[in-house]
């Protein structure tokens, strides 16, 4: 039996300065569906679903809606038409409450001019408990809830509007795998409600779990619409490169030397606790856990950027902390932050200034420095990653995402640091920019430096790491070296199971 | 393999560029200047005689020397993404008081003390706002109240002069003297004063900094996005309350020329200068967002306030009335701005 | 025990204007024509320019932005308002819908500025303000203007209706005003709203609010009270001067120190008109005491810079501190209490 269509795009396009990121694209949902919408970075995936949630009034091209033409100038026309979306970064007010955030524009109303409070805490419970998070009390603001629950906020905050068709861009970024499941259970039985869901992630397993179909885009166009059981993992990533990628991990081999820095007994209450490990010449050390074990806590109070409450490190002869990132730079670490465009880049500056940010220190003589007399450390490193377009003067906001993330990988390099931490250093980037920054840090780890990875990149991980040790709410519970890193390994470890948990 | 796709991928991508609107650039380049050409030609239009003489031109320069001092310190603090020091007027005024009430310690103390006392206020401002992080309007308007009353109380809420802190004293008197005539000191048979000196000397000053020293580039950063910087390695702290402190001395330096001048020492000696220099540095093509502007455009936009009260003067349009063209100017100003920077994907 | 003492402050910090208020009222018993009946009279109807001026300023910045323009569109208010009255010869009720339609066209103006213009409200609030000021010398040719005979509006404005109640017109209708806002806020659609806004401008556009109009309401909603609060000002004094925002403390810093005290963010979605009113009669009340007991003005400037740096150094020493809490684990820290034995 053959679903009803329940939106139809014809021929859209939209144009950004400089630009056009979706080049007439036709694309098609029926109800009942988890459509995967799938591509590189800046393939425009996400643009496409931007139109369809009314963010721009001047895209060309034709959207029907149940059958019928519909213009989607405003997120206001959009909800009218019963588009839900789910974006991937969070849209939440911190500082306003729960409720308030859940039933956003269409808070209830009471004799014609006021707004029902009680009628809207009814509501916001009843939308908190489809998601699971039953036990948080609606009044409370946003800022004291953790990021996965917010996350869900965000998911609930739009089946809260009934909406006929779900946009999920990304959502299980900030999700645990039991999340993630529980994300699925919803959606499933989203579908039986005869819903169309769009489902936007660059984690193929778990396209490959939820959707029914899926549509490739490449460069604005669409490439290719099959169903889920029609296609393999190498098709299509073929299909999203536009070349066959037989083995996305090259072989490596590794030559492990002696220790070169340890971290002992490293506590921050309440985030993690007497957390100890080794790092050797040429190694990358993964630091693996779920969303929320304290990664990324652990690396920035290594760096001297969070507080700590009790530990040292010892590398190259001296044992302490650091009080700041000056003082960890100067003792050979870096670290590669998760979010590049809040933590990581100085957007409106050049990509020579983003790479050179770090050493200015190094290279003023007596507090003279001059930007202009450096540009051969930012030309080799552009060619070193492989920025394009290579231009050191060029904004880093006009970059791609990928090009963004090699800047800001090129930066860390420059440092000549010799342990450098990398947290996500390839989250939403695209498969060449990923395959670059991959050379850099084997390369890297090759010229006899350390490398620690935090990432929840499972393939990335199982790809490059040596040795990875196991985080779980807090505590190293276990490690795994060498052949035995294998994605279900890290799983089963990552919650609690297995044979390499002690 | 991989570059040759990165490449023709972004070649494609470049094949679908459209046209960027080259009068926007042009407007991101030149910025104000093209404000102070129109008005040059209007001048000159209005007045071709008197305009291009050594008077007129002394006249304008005298006339924004004082805001200038200011805003070339000013210019750190918009340029850091903090807003506007709100404690700008305090700072002038009381560096001013301090120093007039050491007159009888002679010229060197006098002028030092002045000084000492802008540091001071830049210091502890610097403190909360780099260190603590406190919002820096809220602090520094709190602050420049705290100040405004301890300059109150200390002085009874009178006015002091130079000659009466100095009593009877002979050689307190001479100083006194030698303090009033700061702002009076001509070079060049009277075409060039001190102060337009000490004002363009504070810009050439601040435009080296900016460019060729480590903290300026530093700045740069830490203006474009605080948690970069610090994730960097910048020590921030350090970066910002060094920017407070250059913009509080900028400011004494201003206090001590405007207290010579007036030949008076009072708590509104620096009334209105938290936004009028403002407005003169915005206009200068700095933003709120920081990171972006330069020394030159500020010196620009400085010297635009100037020329566009002078021209006003020139046409006959009273003190009062030039507040409603300042203002349109100022919005239209910031307006193209603004755009230019949206445009060029800037903000 | 450590969770109820954290408690408390959180509380103190609720309600610090209140206790600001208290405390003066304190040191006013000190003095000895304090409580009396006509100087409480004359301290609250002095409340109310800056009341207006207050909910104007509070408005916009729980929207998330700043109206520096406050001030002179005060000013503007009364003088439009005499200046309809006497030089034009309007009745009173005309000129006073003139002042505050006044205010609406500079509000729209300034909101206009921000969500098209998209200027940084802090900068065209600014530019506005040179606007304001220089249209106002135009109107009033740098003259003064006054009620010229015709007192009886005046008159009842400053009249008592209630026996026994130190209220007079005005402050009534300020107070009217102040629950209406309040009201307005807390318990409307578009006062909800305007929380969003400040709170997250994106979210509130994603969810369908039509944030550029909301961001124009508000401003023309702050300019107006501004003017209508000058215009009532205005009559009650009987006469406008330009320079009305200019002496002694501008009336903007007072607006702008009594929200902050009143507890309303800076960045937005927080804060509440009612504060904004205790605050501002806090101030006006302590700078009656401060004469009263120390015989001075000098000193009033400088408790209340005092009273609003304690304010803001409190607020940042608090995020300072609770930033390294935030993202605690509440499994782990049970495990602290276990391990160090506390």
């Amino acid at each position: 039996m053959e679903k009803k269509i329940a939106l139809q795009m014809k021929n859209v396009s939209k144009r950004f300065p400089g630009t056009l990121a979706v080049d007439g694209v036709d694309f098609e949902v029926r109800e009942g569906e988890v459509h995967a919408l799938m591509g590189e970075n800046g393939a425009g995936k996400s643009t496409l679903m931007k139109i369809l949630a009314g963010l721009f009034n001047d895209y060309t091209g034709e959207i029907y809606i149940d059958g019928n033409l519909c213009r989607l100038h405003t997120p206001m026309l959009a909800k009218e038409h019963g588009v839900g979306m789910i974006y991937q970064e969070l849209s939440v007010a911190r500082r306003i409450s729960i409720v308030e955030n859940l039933l956003v524009g269409r808070l209830p109303k009471k004799n014609g001019l006021f707004y029902d409070k009680k009628e809207a805490i009814r509501q916001a419970k009843e939308l908190l408990e489809r998601v699971g998070l039953g036990y948080l009390d609606p009044n409370k603001p946003i800022s004291e809830i953790s990021q996965c629950e917010a996350q869900l906020v965000e998911i609930a905050k739009v089946l809260g509007t009934n909406p006929k068709i779900i946009v999920m861009d990304e959502p299980t970024s900030a999700l645990s795998s039991e999340e993630v499941q529980r994300l699925f259970k919803i959606i499933r039985n989203l579908k039986e409600q005869n819903l169309a869901i769009v489902y936007i992630s660059h984690h193929l397993a778990e396209i490959f779990e939820i959707a029914d179909t899926i549509t490739v885009m490449r460069d604005g166009k669409k490439i290719k619409t099959y169903p889920v059981s029609e296609t393999t993992n190498e098709q299509l990533i073929h299909d999203m490169v536009g070349k066959s990628v037989k083995e996305f991990y090259a072989d490596r081999e590794s030559h492990i030397g002696e220790t070169m820095m340890e971290v002992k007994d490293f506590t921050r209450w309440g985030f993690f606790h007497h957390v100890s490990f080794e790092l050797h010449r040429g190694e990358v050390l993964a630091i693996c856990g779920l969303a929320g074990a304290g990664r990324t806590e652990i690396a920035r109070s290594i760096i001297g950027v969070d507080p700590l409450d009790a530990g040292t490190i010892v590398k190259d002869g001296r044992e302490g902390t650091y009080k700041d990132m000056t003082m960890a730079i100067k003792n050979g670490i870096g670290y590669l932050t998760e979010d590049r465009k809040v933590m990581g880049l100085a957007l409106t500056q050049s990509v020579a200034d983003n790479i050179l940010v770090s050493i200015i220190d190094k290279l003023s003589r007596g507090g003279l420095y001059n930007p202009k007399n450096h540009g051969k450390i930012v030309e080799e490193k552009i060619e070193e990653l492989e920025i394009y377009p290579p231009q050191p003067n060029r904004l880093v906001n006009a970059l791609s995402g990928g090009n963004q993330q090699k800047v800001l990988m090129a930066k860390w390099l420059a440092t000549d640091a010799d342990v450098l931490i990398l947290d996500e250093p390839t989250r939403g980037v695209d498969i060449g920019a990923k395959q670059t920054i991959h050379k850099a840090v084997l390369e890297y780890a090759k010229r006899g430096n350390g490398v620690i990875l935090l990432s929840s990149d499972l393939p990335e991980v199982v790809g490059l790491a040596d040795r990875a040790i196991i985080l779980r709410e807090g505590y190293i519970t276990g490690e795994i070296s060498g052949e035995e890193i294998t994605e279900s390994s890290l799983l089963m470890a990552a919650n609690g199971e297995g044979k390499h948990v002690s | 393999m991989t570059k040759v796709n990165e490449n023709t991928t972004a070649a494609k991508s470049d094949s679908r560029k459209t046209e960027i609107n080259k009068a926007l650039v042009f407007f991101d380049k030149a910025g104000v200047w093209i404000l102070v050409v129109c008005l040059m030609a209007i001048g000159f239009i209005i007045n071709p005689s008197d305009y291009f003489s050594v008077g007129n031109i002394r006249s304008i320069l005298q006339a924004i020397s004082l805001t200038g001092m200011c805003c070339a310190g000013l210019a750190y603090i918009v340029y850091s993404s903090n807003m506007n020091d709100m404690s700008l007027p305090m700072t002038i005024a009381i560096s001013g008081m301090v120093s007039i009430q050491l007159v009888p310690f002679g010229i060197v103390v006098c002028i030092f003390g002045g000084l000492l006392t802008g540091t001071l206020v830049g210091i502890i401002n610097g403190f909360m706002i780099g260190k603590l992080r406190a919002n820096p309007i809220i602090w520094t308007l709190a602050f420049n109240m705290v100040l405004s009353g301890i300059a109150r109380v200390a002085w009874g809420g009178s006015q002091i002069y130079p000659d009466v802190v100095a009593g009877g004293n002979e050689a307190a008197l001479a100083t006194a003297e030698t303090f009033n005539q700061l702002a009076r000191t001509y070079f060049f048979g009277g075409s060039v004063s001190l102060m337009m000196v000490v004002m363009v000397v504070m810009f050439i000053i601040s435009y080296f900094i900016m460019t060729h020293t480590k903290f300026g580039n530093q700045l740069k950063i830490v203006g474009t996005n605080y948690e970069t910087a610090r994730l960097s390695g910048l020590n921030v702290v350090r970066i910002i309350t060094l920017s407070y402190i250059i913009c509080s001395f900028c400011a004494s330096v201003c206090g001590l020329f405007y207290a010579s001048m007036r030949k008076i020492g009072s708590y509104d000696n620096g009334m209105g200068y938290d936004f009028s220099c403002l407005t003169a540095v915005l206009l200068g093509g700095m933003t709120l967002l920081g990171g972006k502007g330069s020394m030159v455009g500020v010196f620009g936009g400085v010297l635009a306030v100037g020329m566009l009260n002078n021209v006003m003067t020139l046409i006959g349009i009273s003190t009062f009335n030039q507040y409603l063209v300042t203002g349109i100017v100022f919005l239209l100003i910031v307006w193209l701005n603004t755009k230019s920077a949206r445009k060029l994907g800037r903000a | 025990m450590m969770k109820k003492k954290k408690f408390n402050i959180s509380l103190i910090n609720t309600y610090r204007s209140y206790i600001f208020l208290l405390i003066v009222l304190i040191f006013g018993a000190f003095s000895d024509n304090f409580f009396t009946m006509f100087n409480i009279k004359s301290l609250l109807s002095s409340t109310s320019l800056y009341t207006f001026i207050g909910i104007g300023f509070t408005v916009c910045m729980i929207a998330g932005h700043m109206d520096l323009s406050v001030g002179y569109m005060a000013t503007a208010g009364a003088l439009v308002v005499l200046g309809m009255h006497t030089l034009t010869g309007l009745p009173w009720a005309v000129s006073i819908l003139i002042a505050v339609a006044v205010g609406a066209v500079v509000g729209i103006l300034n909101g206009l500025l921000v969500t098209k213009a998209k200027i940084h409200s802090f900068i065209a609030t600014l530019g506005m303000q040179y606007v304001i000021r220089g249209g106002m010398y135009i109107y009033c040719e740098g003259k003064e203007i006054s009620v010229k005979g015709d007192y009886g509006l005046t008159d009842k404005l400053s009249s008592v209706p209630i026996k026994f109640l130190p209220f007079n017109v005005l402050f009534i209708i300020t107070l009217i005003c102040v629950i209406g806002f309040s009201i307005m806020l807390a318990y409307t659609r578009f006062g909800r709203n305007i929380y969003m806004l400040g709170g997250n401008l994106e979210t509130a556009w994603l969810a369908g609010i039509n944030s550029d109009r909301a961001t124009i309401i508000v401003f023309m909603l702050s300019s107006m009270s501004c003017a209508l609060g000058g215009a009532l000002f205005g009559i009650f004094q009987g006469t406008a001067t330009p320079t009305l925002g200019e002496k002694g403390i501008a009336p903007l810093m007072i607006a702008m120190t009594a929200t902050i005290i009143g507890g309303t963010d800076i960045a937005g979605g927080k804060g509440k008109v009612l504060d904004t009113f205790i605050s501002i009669t806090a101030i006006v009340a302590m700078f009656s005491v401060v004469t009263s007991l120390l015989g001075k003005f000098e000193y009033q400037i400088l408790l209340i810079g005092f009273v609003l740096a304690l304010c803001v150094f409190y607020e940042t020493l608090l995020k300072y501190i609770k930033q390294k809490e935030i993202g605690m684990r509440p499994n782990l820290i049970i495990k602290y209490h276990e391990e160090t034995g506390k």
